[in-house]
């Protein structure tokens, strides 16, 4: 964790103390990590050695302070075990759901095509080109719903990580 | 150790290396941080409780480098407070070390 990390937390955790109070203390903790600077210390060094910015918030305001379930950043804060759901449905689909549907898809649009070079009566050009132009329409929405996927993957793994 | 007696300690030391000189939130921090097992972290809330009781008062100081530094002065407050602590604190480790003698 570095400076402005820390300090942001902090400042985050101090939640509802008046402003001026809140600015006070980051003022504090800013001149700690100056002084910490100066003597040679790196800033992780002196995270380290200051505790966690929501040990040292919940001192200045005591039990009001709960494990908020709300990120720093303003995000709604999930547990792992949250995302390794979201990455195991998302595997699922990526692997099951979304060829099983795309597969039904294109072997209905196939059908059809199949079906206007059976029966010439109903072949009229523009029903061909719309079968034949669905046909291509189902293949670029599996591959954009395929790579989304890879895509929500990532993102669930750099969660679990993190 | 458990926390509402650590940080009854801490106070008493903080309000003690305050008798001898004014001293900058970093030395305090690094002082007790060093000595003690707490967080540098936990000794700015403590300051700022102490502060607001009335113990400490705080001005600024320019320092040889750099912005100026936060500077704690004790008050008479605070001096008292620092005689009485003391004064419970040695009558209880007289106590708890009755119960080694001669073991």
């Amino acid at each position: 964790m570095n400076k402005i990390d820390f300090l942001n937390e902090l400042y985050y955790y101090l939640g509802s103390l008046p402003k001026a109070e809140k600015e006070e203390i980051i003022a504090d903790f800013r001149e700690h990590f100056r002084e910490g600077e100066a003597a040679g210390k790196t800033e992780e060094q002196i995270c380290r050695e200051l505790g966690t910015p929501f040990e040292c918030a919940k001192q200045y305001v005591g039990d009001a302070i709960e494990k908020k379930e709300i990120a720093p950043d303003g995000k709604k804060k999930h547990s792992k075990t949250f995302w390794a759901v979201a990455l195991a449905w998302n595997i699922f689909q990526a692997i099951v759901a979304i060829p099983i549907t795309m597969s039904l898809f294109l072997a209905v649009a196939v059908m059809i095509v199949a079906f206007c070079f059976i029966v010439p009566a109903v072949a009229s050009t523009a029903f061909l080109v719309f079968a034949i132009s669905s046909t291509v329409a189902v293949i670029c929405l599996a591959i954009i719903t395929l790579l989304w996927a890879v895509m929500e993957i990532k993102f669930c793994v750099d969660r679990i990580n993190k | 150790m458990n926390t509402q007696f650590k940080k009854g300690v801490l106070e008493l030391c903080a309000l003690t290396l305050l008798l001898e000189e004014d001293k900058y939130g970093y030395e305090l921090a690094d002082m007790l941080g060093k000595k003690m097992t707490v967080s540098e972290g936990s000794v700015y809330p403590m300051l700022k409780r102490l502060q607001t009781d009335g113990y400490f008062e705080t001005y600024l100081k320019e320092s040889p480098n750099g912005p100026a530094r936060k500077y704690y002065r004790i008050t008479n407050n605070g001096k008292q407070r620092q005689a009485m602590l003391l004064k419970q604190w040695t009558e209880f480790t007289n106590q708890v070390n009755s119960f080694f003698e001669g073991v």
